[in-house]
């Protein structure tokens, strides 16, 4: 018996020790697989990179310059101004021009034309085109450009004025075949949105002061439904009873996290009254924008320093304290954002102003058009870590050039008016037109053909 | 005569003295076909005895079978009464009959001699040991060869009958037989089962009527799939593979049938009607039968259900259960999370479930998921509106779990106060509560069936319905988890090496058949991941790749984990109470914890340390899972759902708490205590979870019936096969395109084959759903129609849009607006839908190869999952088999005995059994008990 409940003890006693260390063996073990790291297993989603087919490319050109409220019993009433001139070259197809319904423009002269280039065999057949204008008369003077562009479904038009004085005009062009839904919406210290209804093959227009009535430095975002729309901002600014320029602007681009902004131009002193402005609005989420402005020619920063900026409300800053000259102007943010330079003559009566809107890097081929103007330049910024060298070549006559871009810097090359060009790159940049003249400013980026669309990852 | 080597016969002078000579045969020669050799020594008209080594006549045998001869002139065969060698009060056999329909009936065997059947004289036949034939008859009545072994005194009764003479029973003769003589049946199951059905099938062609002959010999090979359904229903699966072999054996052996056939025939002179009277009655066959009552040996172990109190606990999780998801009761169907639609059909919910097409993407063929199988019984279920047998599981989730818990407890415990603890805690794990919370079908439906594959493998070495019903409950549970494979096969392979180091290879047979379905089920879809080279997929989890809450791949995430919880919410508690306090929810867990732990020490540990295994295996599953991507929606990588783990290791937890309070905690105060702190903690734990759909925290929705837009869900009303394209634009700036057959986007139509696929699949539709958003001009509705595709429906990303994907959304849909065919539908709130102008192409025939692949693996999976549920499905029998033994597993000599009176004889008799402790996953000695044999009795054809 005694034996027996001795060994009984031991036993007791050996599974207790054993089942100790199990549970000791169980907390360590768990407690150490906590603490290390474990292997693990990542897959790659399927996911197939499909380039679009390019479709006919389709560029829609203004027309006229509207003349707002010149009838004083009909302030709404809008009539033509003065034609575009326009410069079209295509590369391989002759263009085909047709051109749309402006029913809310007073006189026969003026309509506003679509040129299309068809494509052929699933292969985009690049055309390019711009206008350009010059007025002088009692109410308008000044230069005014712009490039035919391709219709879109988001458009940002940035620099809108309402004050006294401004005469500011969104121009709506719908070269579709069925009614575009377009909804414009003003950012400002406070946002408003409306909706219009363009018919198909028409161009309507409505006065910026409508929509964005008493609002600072406002921006608007035009989305079209049913249609892609060509979205543009025409401006015409009086200084008491002198008028005090005109400009065309193009839609910038999509809200993006860095903007490079070439051929920005500072042609007047701006000590006193500021000649260089640049205007951003953080789309998203409120942000710190670093702006850093180099000069044409040399890679040397002009100025840098930092923005703050709240969501959805537009922002100013005056780039002053730069001598005369070509400049590129880099904006970075850390949320997406939309932005134009302001660049003016002067404030005296008979100066001209315009707007820049961001320069989209360019990778492949790409057609411009140089309308007729003073002194067009081409201004091609680098802000790479290579040089590159840009090759332009004339379509219309048989030369070319090559321009060597260092990185990080730009060149301004001058180019003749009324000449259309194919620019070739071995890098990607930035590119703006640009003309100056005594009292005459215009410019806008060059954007990548039509041709050139993004690949589009799909995932299956 | 001597089969084999005689020479020690030959030299032996006391055989040399009492035989007339000696015949050496081969080793293997049977009894019949010894007879056979002998007879021509035998001087012509006398009398045989056939009598066997194995065979003791006792005293004056002789004397009283001839006797019997002279008595009755019309007898041609006297048979003795035999008995046990070893127990002569035991009879083996006094007297054989058949049924009608020709199956031999003993009448008198394995009953005690008490002389109650000795007034029986006349007999339609008896065993061939001991018999006196009539020397005048004796050529004629010749032990038939073909028999082989079995029925070869019944058919000289029969043949003698026919000819006019009696078989007269002796039971004053009585001859004393071991049961492993060469003229006994064969020991082993098998060979027996094949010689009685064997010598069953070849007297119905030798004594059937001459033209009937050719229908018998038809009828043998439905017979023969009729009886091998019952052989798995009476789990006897060991009978199976006899039966064919004697059906294909009597249906090759024309020659012997004729030769039994003339033999007959040349000595019959009555009619066979003359043998009717003989034959036994159904009357007297029901009062014969013996149901086995009364056999569990007074251990009956009840499972006291309604008695211990788990229907209670049960009610009372119905009423939770209801007043938690009150909303529910009035939804038709329930949406949010990973949960998504049934099909409308319940055809359709099938034909996901079965090789073929696939109800996502374009002509994607190939295997389902099992989980679609599963989700196609579910939906069976209310075969209306499938769609609402999700609401009605959801609503009846905890029931069902305290339910399975409660039963998984009965393997552990007889308390029944810790068994409704068992079943409570089971249902309130964390994991579980997270899973409903948030909506992840695959999750709740594992947790459900956990416990019954717990309770069912336990004890799947003992009975074949056990592995029968642990086979199909593994499938449904490795459906809904595939990512448990690894830890279910890493437990089955140490429960193996258990098995097999104690000896109990009859259980080790047991224990290799559940895995076998859930292997078939898997297969189909294990091999099309290797042959697209990624192994990993197969552990992917089924239905909705959904971008939910879940831990991160870090050593925080891992704590989590290791707490039970596998969401940063902690089951609603950081959403209701922020991170501060639902920091210090885990200690909830602690209780359990410690409990579970305190098992390896406990008197039964071996158990204990089981269980703790199992939890270890869980856990490290689900740290494994949370690090391991391999699905993918929309391009976005989803991580493998690491509760299902959980819930593994939960499993073990409960079980490892249970075997404490169960054995060590023997201060009934000390135990009442302990599951009132461990209880309650985690009713406190639960309460923001149960909560949660009240204060709207929880992603279920009522609906929708359909992902698609009402006019899409109208127009292919009824599982319609028309697809719709799905692109949505993604927040990167890419494209998501993604097709979907019939009505609505379902649970049972989604596929690993495309959540895993790193590669597109079926036919690429991602050129031609980039090609309708560009300016290009072409048939696009023409191009899409001839893929079956009649709508486009343009969605958006769920959550927060980007600014690229809303431009492109914007840009797209003006692109589709301007496209010829396009008819716009409208804008819904699933986005913007178009209706092509085109004629919608027939949806793809399967081609011949696929029907067959098809038809071939359906019928492959659907044949081993019959026999699993043949197995499973319980009989009076394997009930009281399981009545008849302990239902605790793994019992231990060291623990104390409880007082209680019922369980006095449970304890007895598993300490008997147990002579060493054991896990409680694994098998117990009780094989010994008569588990075995027990079928059988229900079915008395098996018994000689």
């Amino acid at each position: 018996m005694t034996q027996k409940s001795a060994i009984r003890i031991v036993a007791t006693g050996a599974r207790l020790l054993t089942g100790a260390v199990v549970a000791a063996v169980c907390v360590l073990g768990v407690t150490a697989a906590v603490a290390l790291p474990w292997p693990t297993v990542q897959r790659a989603p399927a996911q197939v990179s499909v380039t679009p087919t390019p479709g006919d490319t389709i560029l829609v050109c203004n027309g006229a310059f509207r003349a707002l409220g010149q009838d004083i019993t009909n302030v709404t009433q809008m009539s033509s101004a003065g034609m575009f001139d326009l410069t079209v070259d295509g590369a391989s197809a002759t263009a085909q021009i047709t051109s749309l319904d402006a029913p809310d423009l007073i006189g026969a002269a003026g309509a506003p034309s679509v040129l299309t280039g068809i494509a052929e065999d699933m292969v985009s057949a690049p055309i390019a085109a711009s206008e350009s204008i010059s007025l002088a008369d009692e109410d308008f003077g000044g230069l005014a450009a712009a490039p035919c562009r391709q219709p879109s479904t988001e458009s940002w038009l940035i620099g809108g004025e309402v004050e006294t004085g401004t005469s500011d005009i969104i121009i709506i062009s719908n070269p579709g075949s069925v009614n575009a839904s377009v909804s414009l919406t003003v950012y400002g210290l406070e946002s408003t949105s409306s909706t219009m209804v363009v018919p198909p093959r028409t161009q309507l227009a409505v006065p910026l002061a409508a929509h964005a009535a008493g609002l600072q430095q406002p921006v608007v975002r035009v989305t079209a439904e049913g249609s892609p729309v060509r979205a543009v901002l025409q401006s015409a600014l009086t200084r008491t009873l002198d008028p005090a320029g005109i400009d065309i602007q193009d839609t910038a681009g999509a809200p993006a996290l860095d903007l490079v902004f070439a051929g920005v131009q500072v042609v007047a002193d701006g000590t006193d009254t500021p000649t260089t402005v640049l205007r951003m609005l953080a789309t998203d989420a409120g942000t710190e924008a670093t702006v850093t402005v180099r000069a044409a020619g040399s890679g040397d920063v002009a100025q840098q320093f930092a923005v703050p900026l709240d969501a959805a409300i537009p922002v100013e800053v005056n780039l002053d304290d730069l001598d005369l000259g070509v400049y590129s102007v880099e904006v970075n943010a850390a949320s997406p954002i939309v932005g134009a330079v302001w660049q003016s003559t002067g404030d005296a009566g008979g100066s001209d102003f315009a707007w820049m809107t961001p320069a989209p890097q360019i990778a492949d081929d790409v057609l411009f058009a140089v309308p007729s103007g003073p002194s067009p330049r081409v201004h091609l910024v680098n802000d790479g870590a290579e040089d590159i060298t840009v090759t332009l070549t004339r379509i219309d006559v048989a030369s070319s050039r090559d321009v060597v871009v260092a990185a990080g810097g730009s060149a301004a090359v001058a180019v003749p008016p009324g000449a259309s060009y194919r620019l070739s790159t071995t890098g990607p940049v930035n590119a703006g037109v640009i003309l100056t003249g005594a009292n005459a400013l215009a410019g806008w980026p060059i954007w990548p053909g039509a041709d050139a669309l993004e690949p589009i990852t799909v995932y299956p | 005569m001597v089969c084999g080597d005689a020479t020690t016969a030959k030299t032996s002078e006391a055989v040399a003295r009492s035989v007339e000579g000696i015949i050496e045969a081969r080793p293997g020669t049977s009894f019949a076909d010894a007879v056979e050799l002998a007879r021509p020594r035998i001087a012509e008209g006398t009398s045989i005895w056939l009598l066997a080594h194995d065979t003791a006549p006792h005293p004056q045998a002789l004397a009283h079978l001839a006797g019997a001869l002279e008595r009755s002139p019309s007898a041609t065969i006297a048979a003795p009464k035999l008995v046990q060698a070893d127990n002569e009060g035991e009879i083996v056999s006094l007297g054989v009959t058949m049924t009608s329909l020709g199956r031999s009936v003993e009448l008198a065997a394995g009953e005690l001699d008490q002389g109650q059947h000795d007034g029986r004289d006349d007999v339609l036949g008896a065993d061939i040991r001991g018999i006196l034939i009539r020397g005048e008859v004796r050529d004629q009545l010749r032990p038939d060869r073909a028999l082989a072994g079995a029925d070869e005194g019944l058919d000289l009764g029969v043949r003698s009958r026919l000819g006019g003479g009696r078989v007269v029973l002796t039971p004053t003769a009585r001859i004393s037989v071991h049961p492993d003589g060469p003229a006994a049946l064969p020991q082993n199951v098998g060979q027996r089962a094949f010689a009685t059905r064997l010598a069953q099938l070849h007297r119905r062609l030798a004594y059937a009527p001459a033209p009937t002959v050719p229908l018998h010999w038809l009828s043998f090979l439905p017979l023969a799939l009729w009886r091998t359904v019952f052989h798995l229903i009476g789990k006897r699966p060991a009978a199976v593979v006899p039966e064919w072999a004697a059906t294909v054996t009597a249906m090759a052996r024309f020659s012997a049938v004729a030769r039994s056939r003339s033999r007959i025939r040349s000595f019959r002179t009555a009619t066979w009607s003359s043998i009717a009277p003989l034959r036994i009655t159904r009357g007297e066959l029901r009062r014969n039968l013996d149901d086995g009552h009364g056999s569990e040996g007074g251990a009956a172990s009840e499972l006291n259900f309604f008695s211990g109190g788990g229907a209670w606990a049960v009610l009372a999780a119905v009423l939770v259960s209801v007043a938690s998801f009150t909303s529910l009761l009035a939804w038709p169907a329930l949406g949010g999370g990973a949960l998504l639609p049934l099909r409308e059909t319940v055809t359709a919910l099938w034909q996901d479930a079965a090789w073929g097409a696939r109800g996502i993407g374009l002509d994607v063929v190939g295997p389902a998921d099992p989980f679609a199988g599963v989700i196609a019984v579910l939906g069976s279920l209310w075969p209306g509106a499938p769609s609402f047998a999700v609401v009605l599981l959801w609503l009846l989730a905890l029931p069902l779990a305290v339910l399975g818990g409660w039963f998984a407890a009965t393997r552990i415990t007889d308390r029944a106060g810790l068994r409704i603890f068992g079943g409570i805690v089971w249902g309130l794990a964390p994991t579980f509560l997270t899973a409903l919370v948030d909506g992840r079908p695959a999750a709740v439906l594992l947790h459900l069936v956990l416990p019954w594959l717990f309770h069912a493998a336990a004890v799947a070495h003992r009975s074949w319905g056990a592995a029968g019903a642990a086979s199909l409950i593994l499938a449904v549970a490795l459906a809904c988890a595939p990512s448990l494979a690894p830890a279910i096969g890493l437990l089955w392979l140490i429960a193996m090496v258990i098995v097999l180091a104690r000896g109990w290879f009859r259980g080790a047979v047991r224990l290799l058949w559940p895995i076998i379905p859930a292997l078939v089920v898997f297969a189909p879809l294990a091999i099309r991941h290797l042959r697209q080279g990624d192994i990993w997929a197969i552990f992917a989890d089924p239905g909705v790749a959904w971008v939910g809450p879940q831990v991160a791949a870090d050593s925080a995430g891992r704590m989590l984990l290791a707490t039970g919880f596998p969401t940063p919410d902690l089951a609603e508690w950081t959403t209701l109470f922020g991170p501060g306090i639902a920091a210090f929810i885990p200690l909830l867990i602690v209780p359990m914890a410690l409990l579970a732990l305190a098992a390896a020490v406990a008197p039964r540990w071996g158990a204990g340390v089981m269980l703790l295994v199992v939890a270890l295996a869980g856990l490290f599953t689900a740290f494994a899972a949370v690090g391991v991507s391999i699905s993918f929606v929309q391009g976005t990588p989803v991580a493998i759902w690491p509760g299902s783990g959980l819930s593994l290791a939960w499993a073990g937890v409960v079980g490892a708490s249970l075997v404490t309070l169960d054995t060590a905690l023997t201060l009934p105060r000390l135990r009442l205590a302990a599951v009132l702190v461990a209880g309650l903690a985690l009713v406190i734990c639960a309460v923001p979870a149960l909560t949660a759909l009240h204060t709207g925290r929880s992603v279920l929705s009522n609906g929708p019936e359909s992902t698609l837009p009402a006019f899409v869900e109208a127009d292919a009303h009824g599982d319609q096969q028309i697809a719709t394209l799905v692109l949505t634009p993604q927040n990167d700036g890419g494209l998501a395109a993604g097709v979907v057959w019939g009505a609505s986007a379902t649970l049972g139509a989604q596929s690993t084959l495309l959540n895993t696929a790193t590669a597109a699949q079926g036919d690429d539709i991602s050129s031609l759903a980039v090609d309708l958003l560009s300016p290009r001009t072409f048939d696009a509705p023409q191009e899409l129609a001839a893929h079956g595709i009649q709508y486009v429906l343009l969605d958006q990303v769920v959550g927060a849009e980007s600014d690229a994907a809303r431009a492109f959304r914007i840009s797209a849909v003006t692109a589709l607006d301007q496209r010829a065919g396009f008819v716009r539908v409208g804008e819904t709130d699933k986005g913007v839908l178009w209706r092509l102008e085109a004629e919608r192409a027939a949806s793809n025939e399967p081609s011949r190869a696929q029907q067959a692949t098809a038809q071939l693996i359906v019928a492959i999976q659907l044949f081993v999952l019959l026999i699993a549920l043949l197995l499973a499905i319980p009989t009076r029998a394997s009930r009281r088999a399981a009545r008849a033994m302990s239902r605790i597993v793994g019992r231990s000599p060291e623990e104390p005995i409880t007082v209680r009176r019922r369980d006095v004889d449970d304890a007895v008799a598993g300490d008997e059994d147990n002579a060493t402790p054991e896990p409680v996953d694994e098998p117990t000695v009780e094989d010994q008990l008569p588990v075995e044999d027990e079928p059988n009795r229900a079915h008395p054809e098996e018994q000689r």
